[in-house]
Parts: structure tokens; C-alpha cells; sequence
């Protein structure tokens, strides 16, 4: 809103020794939820027309691309190169490397296509850690538990138990492929709690833990004799049997030089990740550059069921300030440090270590109700109090927190001696397409992996547990794809998208928005070259 | 030389586009055809920026719209990611002042922005290699010029400077190491391995051409050092904040491929060494307890109420009768949804270390 | 690109050799070349060494080795200097690039007329040291110099030098380190002084502070190769061999589609025509001349329009070229300019020492694209990169050798875009 504090006025008040004020106690959960987090704004939900999932909630724009035109027409496709293969993976993240890996190691021969470069991703953002129950005073059933509870109990409990219990496993495997984790000076892993959790669970590489998990598994890829790479070439369409109800391979475009190449295979693993890209509700994002939400568009239009459209999780310390690192994480475990919020009257509005839709329906009620820091009409947030910290704790910053330092540090600013401005930022998908313990779909031949799968954060991901997703249910589904020996489709259709052009016009549905999206258009200059 | 050079402004709102405007040839519906959004300003606009110059033609300046509210914590539901490239352009309200070469166009834009940033409201087409946006997937390389010295850098940590020229680079080429973890044996001979995988490892000039190139200051020439001496431990730590942009691979003269010498280091020392107890003794009871899993499903342990778990196949168990494999919670634990682990007045002296939880607090 | 490396014998079909006179082919044999009146430059420039740079300013005789650079500036800078306490000529044979094999034939067939030159310019500028820097795969060269250097040795002609210069005069036989920048002057004395050849940049300047920081003249083998000529007849004599108003003789290496490839000494400014078509006996197979890769560290582009320039420096400058070493390459219709020019692209980024990123990345870049495009794998996006490439590098890098890889590339650009446009898939 126009009112809320400037900025200018709200650095010369700020104090990092002043008296924050009693801690305010939130007196209903479920009506601050309501009123201030994005999930429940009037008029972002919406009933979906077409589809697997037809008369559910889903988020407006994210409904509007689920029932978007398809780009091709099977015309398109004559002439076009085929390639044939064991395992298709679309997606070169975490999900994607751990299924390409798995499947390979299980004896298929891989293609792995990605829309950018193999490692762009979210994985190689992620700060906190991945969640794993090894410590003595832990267990797989308070992981479960804990899952299960911060999800608001949607979630599946099946998959949570599965997700839960490969969780050492995971990390033995992750270890084996070369990862690295911190360690006490006893040789244990260092664990530490962090919001949402029972028992110190979450495991890390400094604040790094996702970029060594990717390059990790980036380079294990690489070498991998039975994994072939595809970069900048993006998924456009799933191809589907003759009767439209398998899937049985996938349309690649390339971004280079806009060529497009079939591929055929029997199973296809979706690892497309998130969609924050697509900037729902008008929200920064803390995503990387591609994540549009592509494989829920082919998962829903090959008939894929999904679930929980209209949740999502706003992190509720993205960065507003500078603008290239708008929408940008500061890790939860800052604020699982001693980081405290505060608003621009200098007080403390809300329990730090809440679940994240608390801490940012607050953050957002601060903001609505004229208590933030304004920079201008478009750019609000409140204090995430580092130097108050760093007071306490002298070099913390710069010792646990180097990335957040590095990407500070190259704007000019040092959190060590000014708070950073906060405000909360599209970050997770918590739902996706639904799966089974095998990362299996709905739609026979098509597995989901990673962010866009649905089923195991219910409406509420805690940290952690997307590293440890991705890596368990990738693992899964690679397996369970390469034991599918069937002898391949006898031909590769597109009876899909006509069955949903059929339902679309009979809908009175506009078709006029195609999908997916690939890119954001800001950032889709020219790229399709021929 | 046929390199176009035009001015692409963008706060030039009535800028009409370039005649002669190539849209793409290829018979086939473009996916990124302007559909990516209900809005039809936002349509409008990314079917601008599909336009692919020809060399010597103009790149027509992005129509911008009004920058319309942001969501989030407003209600107007009409904003669109567009206005957030108004936000992004209008850093502090300063007008784009800052002249400077992208890929041989001609760019205005304001000061703080990054190259990224400047080369998306610019319309620069063809830039595909763009990740994370915060310095760490390594996607973004670019060679830079500023008077007479050429560098190398990413574009999402470089900030737009006056007469700056900018190109971006191809991505790397392919790696020219193989090796597979898992080839590796037991690692007593891992040295040996290590100079029939990386041969060169051990021919450096000393150049230092690996030190200057890399963006994150890592002292890439000790590191190779190290890891040609057989210390993978060091080497890896000396490489612990790479990001693998391959820069330092491009600048070496020998064909060291330091990126990929500093994740082996890493790799290695992962995978021979790092054995936890807390990791080893939970898979060893988890291994135990599935071996002692009787077929009904229920643990034969008769001390499996407290921290062992038995592993029991959940396929034998519908989702609504999930097992409770603990004693029942403690009453109120179970709704606690606040998760509110430790009081306020403590928070300040917490490390990450210290924190424990008190289960009798909740 | 064909190698001559190891091509010894050359025809020579200019009226008047002077390097390449039979009196001179003779290897190293000294007593032969005693008798044909060798070490009478020497005797004569020991009498009066102030009067030897006179003459070579007067003959206007310029630094053969790519640079064109008149001599006699080196040679008085490095004469003006005191020795610290030593002064040293390194004669630059370290010739490595393709289509330029000139200074292994002179080092091989005459390596008196070379040594005794180098004895000369030692006596001139006060240089009590002289390194024969060779590269190392020369192996006939190395052998020649030796055995030649072993019967200077022998000779009455080092205590001659000696007594004239006031001190003992040195020579040292030194094969290079094999990498083609070890060519480069300040590279050169990197390696003389035992470290890797990265060029060290100027300034300062080798007459200034060279090789352990002593004044140090570098001339290459060709432009040394011509001194005791110069002594002998005289400015006057050397004037005339040229044609217009270059001077003395050139040895220019002709290579690619022509009937007779090899070393020809002609007259400095004999124009291009009469070497490709007169001397090197036309195009293979008479097919029409597309195109002239000119040798040496910055190669240009010379087409069917530049068939009648004077081959001297000023002519060819004029033209946007460079004589460069004198090495000239020639491409027929028919064979493919994107594969040539790659070809040679590829062997800049080999060469590049790695120091300046803009060099080693550049050049690597570049020839990535190139064989991108070459392969049939290219797009547009690559072509514009190679051309916003060519616009940015120039300049960039401590040496010339990115300046010479672009000036390549942007003159194949210039004269021949539409074959690379063509080269591009989907184009």
C-alpha cells in the first residue's frame, strides 16, 4: 500500500540495539492465513473447466496455461528426427539427474533433455539442507510425522513414508556419487533443526548444499556412459499411443536453431520443477530462469491427474532490494540463526520460526496495514534483522551464511551492519501431478518427479524436504521406468491434445493462449531462431 | 562488417518498431508466441521480443504499458509480470542514462541494473544462457571490454557501466575427462588414476590465465597444484566455492579442465572418506529391522517402542490406516501446528549448533 | 594446411640470388665457404663497427620476421645502451606458423652467412652475446648451426670478433621450447633466460632492459641472414636488388594450390602475380585464384583484386594487409574458405600462452564456432558472436597474437561472409 514507511526514514530509525517490543501473539492462525496469504485471495482461485482435475481449485493464471492450446499439430511433426530411447527425462535439475542416474545405473539407456543448461535449476539455489532422520533421538516416524503435520495433513501418507524412510539412503547414495556434507569434529554429520521439525534432521554443505548437490550430480551425468544430454532444448508436447492414453515419448524443440525432434521411448519421467517464473499473483520469484511449470502442462494435458493447484508456498524472506536480486532467497536458516522480523515501526510482529504461510501472511499484513518499509509502490517488505545477530553472534554471517554474503556483498551491501528488506516470494509448488510410491502418474508410461509432482508437502513443504524429494522419488521413478520393459508404442500420436481440444470447444473455452510457456516473456527475446 | 548496431531504448514508448521486422520463417506456431499470459499487453510484448533482427536491421524497442500494481500484498489482480520489468528498469527512478554494447547492440539502461537485466529490457535476442540469476549455477559467462582490457565474467554479477561492451559466450564445450565414481575402486590407487584421467594436471605453465578468469576469486592454479600432488581433500576445499561457469576450463592453455580437477578433489574425498557414524548406525538398523520384519508387517522387535523403527512394506497398508508405529502422540502435540520450538527471550544467543529442541516446551 | 617443414629443396628462380646464391647453399661446410670469400663482412666490419649501422639504416634493410620494423631504430637503441654488464643478440628462428618455412632453409643450407651476420650486428651494437634461438623441431636446422658454430669455433674468426669488440664474444646454440609464441620478441628472451616463453609485453623495451635485464637486440634469422651483404657491397648495391622503393630481396614462402610451392628469393615489391603465377608455375588444375592467406602473425586476406600489389610493406599495408613473414598461402575456387580459416583458427587458440583471458578464451571461442560452423552445426547466434568477437578483441591481449586472429577472421568476414552464411544450418 502507499503508506508503510519510507525507506530512507526507516534505515536512519533502525537501531540494531533497540528494544524490539513485546513479541505480539497471533490469536488466529487460520484468519490471518485467510485474509492476507496469496492462496486465499479474492478471485485467485478458480474452478478448473477441462481436464483430469475438472471442477477443482486452481490458481487463475496457472489454470489458464493448463487449459492453453497445444503449439503443434501432428503436420508439424513430418520430417521431424526421431530419436529412440529406454528412458526420457525432460528436466536437468536434482529430480532430473538423480531419475537419468538411477535409470542408467539400473542398466537403460538415457536421454536426458533440458531447457537450459543441464544444472539450471532450483536444486542449485537451495540454501538450507535435505532432511534425514540419522541422528540417535530422531526417527523416520517423526520425519514422517513432522512432514505430514507442516502439510496441514494433505499430503499422502504413503509417499511421505516412502520419501521419509529413503532419507539415509539418500545421503549414501548422495555421499557415493561424491557429495559432500559438514561434519562434527567427531565424523557424525552435522544436523540442525530448523522450522518444522521435531529433532535436529537437516543435513548441509554450509549454505551451499544445493549447488554441491548439483554439481555433483551435473558431472556424474556428464560422465555417465549410458546418458545422453540434450541442452536448450525444451519439452513442447508428450506424445501419447494411438487410442491418447499412454505416454509414450515427447516433442523436443531446440532454443538454438528452433528444430523440432521427436522422441520415443517407454517411459518418460517428468523433472520439470516449479512454475515460480510464471510470477502467480503477481509475486516475485526466487526461481530460476526456467521454471514455467511446462511438465504440468503436458502432464495435465496427456490426462495426468494433479493436486493442490491453488497452494503454493511464498517464502517469506525473499529479497526486494537490489532489483536483480528481487525475489531472491535469504535462507530459513537465518532466521533458525536468531534473525528476527521486524516491521517499520521497529517491533517484532510475529514468531520467526513459524511455518513459512504464517511468517509470510504476517509479513504481508505488515505491509497491507502501513507498518512496512516502502521503497515505492511496487517494492515493500519489512527488516530481516542481521545485524542484531550478528551483534550476538560475531562472524556467524560470514561463516555459516558465505553465499548470502557473496550475493550481497557484489551490491554493495553487508548484512552484518544493515537489515535487509524483505517480503515474501514465490518459491514452491506445493502440489503437482499425483503420483504413487514409484513417482507414477496417472497416465500410464509418465512418471513426475521433484517440484512437479504433487502429494508428498501436502499444502505446506518444510524445509528440507524438496532436496530429499527430489533425490528419493527421482531414484524411484528411474528405477521403476528402466523395469518397464514393454516392447514400445507402436505409434507415437498426438490423440491427447485433440482429446482436449474436443473438451475445450465443447467447453466454449478460449484457445487463443497456447502452452507451455518455456520461457517468461521478458526474458524470451529471440530465442526461437530459425 | 555486417555486425547491426542500433539503439534500443527502453523508456522510448513511442518507438515504433523497425520496418522490415523478420518474424521467425519456420512454418511451425512458435512456442513462445506471445501466449504466455491473459494479458494482451503482455502478448503484444513478448511477440516483440520474438523479433530476430537481421543483421544491420534495428531491434524495435519493447512496447512498455504503464507499470501497473504489483500483487501480492494489494488486491489488484490485474498486475503482470510486465510490470515487474518496470520495476526492475526503474532501479530508484533513475532514467536509463548508462550507455553501453550488448552482443553489438546498442543498450540504454539505468544504473544498478545487472547485464542481465539490461540485456532483457533491451530486447537482446538470442540470450538463452541465463539461470539462477544470483551467481550460482555458472550459466551466464560473458566476455567483457572496458577501455582497451578485455575480462571474463557472469552477467547476472556484473552491473551495467558506462561504455561497457558486452558479448555473451557459447556454452562450454563438452568435458574431455571421463572417469565413472564408481570405477574407481578402493582408492588406494587413486593417485595413479588420477594422472591417467587428468594427464595434463601436471603440465601446468603457470600462466595464471585460470586465476584471472574465475569469477569467484578461487585460487584455481593451487588448486590444480594440489590435487596433481595427490592432496584431494585441499584441493577440493580449495574449489568449495565453484560454481562450474568452466571459465577457468576456456582459459587454460594446457587443456587442464581446473573445474572438473577441483570437483573430482571434492568427489573423491566424498566418496572414500566421508563415512558418518549417525548415517552408518541408522542404515544399519534400518537393515536390521527389515530383516526382522515379520510378513504381516509388525515388528518382531519387542523393544521397538522407542528410536528403532521397523521397516514395514507400506503397499500392505491402505493410506487411511497409516501405521503408528510410536506410542500414540501426547495430547496437544499432535495439533500443534505453530511448530514454536523455542521462546523468544532465547532466540538471540541460538546457533545453529545449539539448536535443540525441548520437546517438553511444545 | 600442408606442412613444408621438412621440404629442403626449393626452387629459386630469381635472376640474382643473394641469400639464396649457390656460393651460400653449401651447409657448413666453413672451409668452402672460406674459399667462396666467406668472413670478409666480419673482417671488414671489425675494422669499423660505428660505420656497419650506417650502412644498414642507408639499405633500409627492416626486420624480415613479420615485423617490417627498418632495423637500424633497434640496432642504435641497443648501441646507445651500456651493457649490464652484458649485451645480447638473439637471432630469432623459432619460425613455427603455417606457410612460412623461409629461415629453416637458411639455417640448414647457410648457416655461415647467418652466423656470420649475427657476428656482424654483435660487432655493431656492442653485444658480447649471441643466442641462436631455433626451434626445437628443426632437427636438420639444429644440426647444420651446430656443426657450423662448432667450426666457427675452431676458426680464426671468433678471436677477430673478439679483439674488436673489446671482449669475449659468445655464441650459444638454443633450441626453443617448441610453443609457437616462443617466437614472439619479448617471449624469446623468457625463454633464453629459462622460463616458460609468455611474451612479458613492452615496455620496456628489449634494447633497454632484455635478457637479465641487459640491452638485447632480437632479429630474425632472414633479416640477419642479409647483413654481411649489405657490408660488403653496400646501401647503394642493397637498394637496387629492391623494386620501387623497397629494397634488397625477399624470401617469400609459397604454399597451398600451386604447381610449385617452396622458398623464392625475388626483389623486395615483386608483385603477387609473378609469384603465384611466373615463379609458382600458376594454380593447380588452372583454376581461378580465390583467395591469399597472407603468413605470419597477422594474417590478412588478399584477393584476385590485390594480384598486382608490390609484396613489400608499404605496398601491402596500404592495401589493409601485411606482408607478415612473407608467407603467402593461396586458396583456389574450390576449396573452402570457412575450413581454411578455421583450420588456422584453431591453431591460434593452440598457440595462445594462456596469460590474457581475452586471448585464450577469445581465440578458443572462436574456434569452436568456427568448426561449428564448418561441421554444419552453426547458427546465426554464432556467426553474430564471431563478429561481436572480432569488434571487442583487438588490442586486448599483452602480444599480437589475438590481433592477428582477428584480423584473419574479420578479412574472411569481409571478403567472403556469404560462404559462411551458407555454411549455417537452417540459413
Amino acid at each position: 500500500m502507499s503508506n508503510g514507511i519510507p525507506l530512507a526514514e526507516a534505515l536512519a530509525n533502525y537501531r540494531a540495539d533497540a528494544d524490539l517490543g513485546p513479541l505480539p501473539e497471533v490469536a488466529d492462525i487460520d484468519a490471518l492465513l485467510n485474509t492476507y496469504h496469496p492462496d486465499h485471495l479474492r478471485d485467485s482461485v478458480i474452478k478448473l473447466t477441462v481436464g483430469a482435475n475438472a471442477g477443482e481449485d486452481c490458481q487463475h493464471e496457472l489454470a489458464g496455461l493448463l487449459q492453453a492450446e497445444a503449439f503443434i499439430d501432428e503436420a508439424d511433426l513430418a520430417g521431424t528426427p526421431v530419436t529412440d530411447i529406454d528412458v526420457l527425462v525432460i528436466g536437468g535439475g536434482g529430480a532430473g539427474c538423480a531419475a537419468a542416474l538411477a535409470a542408467a545405473e539400473s542398466g537403460a539407456r538415457v536421454l536426458l533433455a533440458t531447457k537450459l543448461r543441464l544444472g539450471d535449476s532450483n536444486t542449485v539455489m537451495a540454501e538450507g539442507g535435505i532432511q534425514a532422520a540419522i541422528e540417535p533421538d530422531d526417527s523416520i516416524q517423526r520425519h514422517i510425522q513432522d512432514t505430514l503435520r507442516g502439510g496441514h495433513h494433505a499430503a499422502d501418507p504413503a509417499l511421505v513414508s516412502a520419501m521419509a524412510e529413503d532419507g539415509p539412503e539418500v545421503l549414501r547414495w548422495l555421499i557415493r556419487q561424491g557429495m559432500q556434507f559438514e561434519q562434527t569434529s567427531s565424523g557424525d554429520l552435522h544436523t540442525r533443526r530448523a522450522g518444522g521439525m521435531s529433532a535436529a534432521r537437516l543435513v548441509h554443505c554450509r549454505d551451499y548444499t544445493g549447488l554441491e548437490m548439483m554439481r555433483v550430480l551435473r558431472e556424474a551425468v556428464i560422465q555417465h556412459r549410458s546418458i545422453e544430454v540434450w541442452e536448450q532444448s525444451p519439452a513442447v508436447e508428450l506424445l501419447s499411443n494411438e487410442t491418447g492414453q499412454k505416454c509414450v515419448g515427447a516433442v523436443l524443440t531446440s532454443l538454438l536453431d528452433g528444430q523440432l525432434r521427436i522422441v520415443r521411448t517407454r517411459s518418460v519421467i517428468l523433472a520439470t520443477g516449479g512454475l515460480g517464473r510464471l510470477h502467480l499473483n503477481g509475486f516475485p520469484t526466487s526461481n530460476h530462469l526456467g521454471a514455467t511449470g511446462d511438465g504440468l502442462v503436458l502432464a495435465y494435458r496427456i490426462g495426468a491427474k494433479l493436486c493442490e493447484l491453488d497452494s503454493f508456498q511464498y517464502h517469506p524472506t525473499g529479497l526486494v532490494h537490489p532489483s536483480h536480486l528481487s525475489g531472491k532467497l535469504v535462507t530459513e536458516g537465518v532466521r533458525a540463526a536468531g534473525a528476527l522480523l521486524v516491521n517499520g515501526l521497529g517491533h517484532r510482529f510475529i514468531d520467526e520460526l513459524q511455518p513459512r504461510d504464517v511468517v509470510s501472511s504476517a509479513i504481508l499484513r505488515e505491509c497491507s496495514e502501513g507498518r512496512g518499509i516502502r521503497i515505492d509502490d511496487q517494492r515493500a517488505g519489512v527488516w530481516l534483522d542481521t545485524p542484531r545477530m550478528e551483534r550476538a553472534n560475531p562472524g556467524l554471517l560470514e561463516q555459516q551464511f558465505p553465499n548470502l554474503m557473496t550475493r550481497t556483498r557484489v551490491s554493495g551491501i553487508d548484512p552484518r551492519v544493515e537489515p535487509l528488506l524483505v517480503h515474501p516470494t514465490l518459491h514452491y509448488q506445493n502440489g503437482g501431478a499425483v503420483i504413487d510410491t514409484n513417482g507414477a502418474t496417472t497416465v500410464p508410461g509418465l512418471y513426475a518427479v521433484g517440484e512437479v509432482s504433487g502429494g508428498i508437502h501436502g499444502r505446506n513443504r518444510i524445509m528440507g524436504n524438496a532436496l530429499l524429494e527430489i533425490i528419493s522419488f527421482g531414484r524411484r521413478a528411474g528405477i521403476a521406468a528402466t523395469a518397464n520393459r514393454d516392447r514400445g508404442p507402436k505409434k507415437v500420436t498426438l490423440e491427447h491434445v485433440n482429446r482436449l481440444r474436443r473438451a475445450l470447444t465443447l467447453a466454449g473455452m478460449p484457445m487463443t493462449q497456447r502452452a507451455p510457456q518455456v520461457l517468461p516473456p521478458y526474458a524470451a527475446g529471440g530465442v526461437w531462431n530459425r | 562488417m555486417t555486425t547491426g548496431k542500433t539503439t534500443a531504448n527502453v523508456h522510448d514508448r513511442n518507438a515504433a518498431p523497425d520496418g522490415g521486422t523478420c518474424h521467425a520463417r519456420s512454418p511451425l506456431p512458435n512456442p513462445l508466441d506471445g501466449t504466455t499470459s491473459h494479458s494482451t499487453s503482455l502478448q503484444e510484448t513478448a511477440a516483440k521480443s520474438l523479433v530476430i533482427p537481421q543483421a544491420g536491421e534495428g531491434v524495435p524497442s519493447p512496447q512498455s504499458s504503464p507499470a501497473s500494481g504489483r500483487g501480492g500484498e494489494r488486491e489488484d489482480r490485474s498486475s503482470t509480470p510486465e510490470s515487474l520489468r518496470e520495476v526492475h528498469v526503474n532501479e530508484s527512478g533513475q532514467p536509463p542514462d548508462v550507455a553501453l554494447t550488448i552482443n553489438g547492440l546498442a543498450v540504454n539502461a539505468s544504473a544498478g541494473v545487472t547485464l542481465v537485466e539490461a540485456a532483457w529490457h533491451a530486447g537482446v535476442p538470442q540470450i538463452t544462457s541465463v539461470g539462477c540469476m544470483e551467481g550460482v549455477c555458472g550459466s551466464c559467462r560473458v566476455m567483457l571490454r572496458r577501455g582497451k582490457e578485455v575480462t571474463v565474467g557472469l552477467a547476472c554479477q556484473t552491473f551495467v557501466e558506462s561504455g561497457i561492451e558486452v558479448v555473451f559466450m557459447p556454452p562450454a564445450s563438452a568435458p574431455q575427462h571421463h572417469y565413472e565414481i564408481n570405477d574407481l575402486d578402493d582408492g588406494w590407487d587413486l593417485h595413479a588414476r588420477f594422472h591417467k584421467i587428468f594427464p595434463e594436471a601436471s603440465r601446468c605453465r603457470h600462466c595464471h590465465g585460470c586465476n584471472i578468469a574465475c569469477p569467484k576469486g578461487i585460487a584455481v592454479e593451487n588448486g590444480v597444484a594440489q590435487a596433481a600432488a595427490g592432496r584431494y581433500r585441499e584441493a577440493g576445499e580449495t574449489f568449495f566455492e565453484c560454481i562450474m561457469c568452466e571459465l577457468c576450463d576456456s582459459a587454460c592453455p594446457e587443456l587442464i579442465a581446473p573445474a572438473h580437477v577441483g570437483l573430482f578433489s571434492r568427489r573423491v574425498t566424498a566418496h572414500f572418506h566421508l563415512r558418518p557414524p549417525n548415517l552408518i548406525n541408522r542404515l544399519e538398523e534400518l537393515r536390521q529391522n527389515k530383516s526382522k520384519t515379520a510378513p504381516d508387517g509388525r515388528s518382531k522387535d519387542a523393544t521397538s517402542g522407542n528410536e528403532t523403527r521397523a521397516r514395514i512394506p507400506l503397499s500392505n497398508f491402505p493410506p487411511e490406516k497409516a501405521p503408528h508405529l510410536n506410542p500414540p502422540p501426547q495430547a496437544g502435540e499432535e495439533a500443534n501446528v505453530k511448530c514454536t520450538f523455542q521462546s523468544s527471550g532465547e532466540r538471540a544467543n541460538a546457533s545453529l549448533r545449539d539448536f535443540q529442541v525441548n520437546e517438553k516446551n511444545e | 594446411m600442408e606442412s613444408l617443414n621438412h621440404k629442403s629443396t626449393v626452387e629459386a628462380r630469381c635472376a640474382a640470388p643473394v641469400l639464396l646464391h649457390p656460393d651460400q647453399r653449401i651447409g657448413a661446410d666453413m672451409v668452402r665457404w672460406r674459399s667462396l670469400g666467406g668472413g670478409e663482412a666480419l673482417v671488414r666490419a671489425a675494422q669499423n663497427p660505428a660505420a656497419v649501422r650506417e650502412e644498414i639504416r642507408l639499405a633500409d634493410l627492416r626486420g624480415l620476421g613479420g615485423s617490417g620494423f627498418p632495423a637500424w631504430r633497434k640496432w642504435d637503441a641497443v648501441a646507445a645502451e651500456a651493457p649490464k654488464p652484458d649485451k645480447y643478440l638473439v637471432v630469432n628462428g623459432n619460425e613455427d606458423e603455417p606457410g612460412t618455412f623461409k629461415d629453416r632453409l637458411l639455417l640448414e643450407e647457410t648457416p655461415h652467412q647467418v652466423i656470420e651476420g649475427a657476428a656482424v650486428a654483435a660487432l655493431a651494437v656492442g653485444a658480447n652475446r649471441v643466442v641462436f634461438y631455433i626451434n626445437p623441431d628443426l632437427t636438420r636446422s639444429l644440426a647444420a648451426m651446430k656443426s657450423a658454430l662448432e667450426q666457427w669455433q675452431a676458426s680464426d674468426l671468433p678471436a677477430l670478433a673478439s679483439t674488436a669488440l673489446g671482449r669475449p664474444l659468445e655464441f650459444e646454440l638454443l633450441p626453443g621450447s617448441g610453443h609457437y609464441i616462443g617466437g614472439e620478441e619479448t617471449a624469446s628472451m623468457e625463454w633464453v633466460e629459462g622460463r616458460f616463453p609468455f611474451p612479458r609485453g613492452k615496455p620496456p623495451y628489449p634494447a633497454q632492459a632484455g635478457v637479465h635485464n641487459c640491452p638485447t637486440l632480437i632479429n630474425n634469422v632472414e633479416t640477419i641472414a642479409n647483413v654481411p651483404h649489405i657490408v660488403k657491397h653496400g646501401a647503394a648495391w642493397f637498394q637496387s636488388l629492391g623494386k620501387g622503393a623497397a629494397t634488397g630481396t625477399k624470401l617469400y614462402s609459397l604454399s597451398g594450390d600451386v604447381l610449385h610451392p617452396g622458398v623464392f628469393e625475388l626483389p623486395m615489391g615483386t608483385p603477387l602475380r609473378e609469384l603465384i603465377f611466373v615463379h609458382g608455375g600458376g594454380l593447380l588444375s588452372g583454376k581461378p585464384l580465390k583467395a591469399v592467406f597472407t603468413g605470419g602473425p597477422s594474417s590478412t586476406l588478399l584477393t584476385p583484386a590485390d594480384l598486382d600489389v608490390a609484396m613489400d610493406f608499404e605496398s601491402l599495408r596500404a592495401r589493409g594487409s601485411n606482408l607478415g613473414t612473407g608467407a603467402m598461402i593461396v586458396i583456389s575456387e574450390g576449396t573452402g574458405i570457412v575450413k581454411r580459416v578455421a583450420e588456422y583458427e584453431r591453431f591460434f587458440a593452440h598457440s595462445s600462452c594462456g596469460q590474457c583471458n581475452s586471448c585464450k578464451i577469445g581465440t578458443a571461442t572462436m574456434s569452436r564456432l568456427l568448426d561449428r560452423i564448418d561441421t554444419g552445426r552453426g547458427t546465426a547466434a554464432d556467426l553474430a558472436t564471431l563478429e561481436n568477437l572480432c569488434a571487442m578483441l583487438p588490442g586486448s591481449g599483452r602480444c599480437h597474437l589475438i590481433n592477428g586472429a582477428v584480423l584473419l577472421l574479420d578479412s574472411a568476414f569481409h571478403h567472403f561472409h556469404d560462404e559462411f552464411r551458407q555454411a549455417l544450418r537452417h540459413s
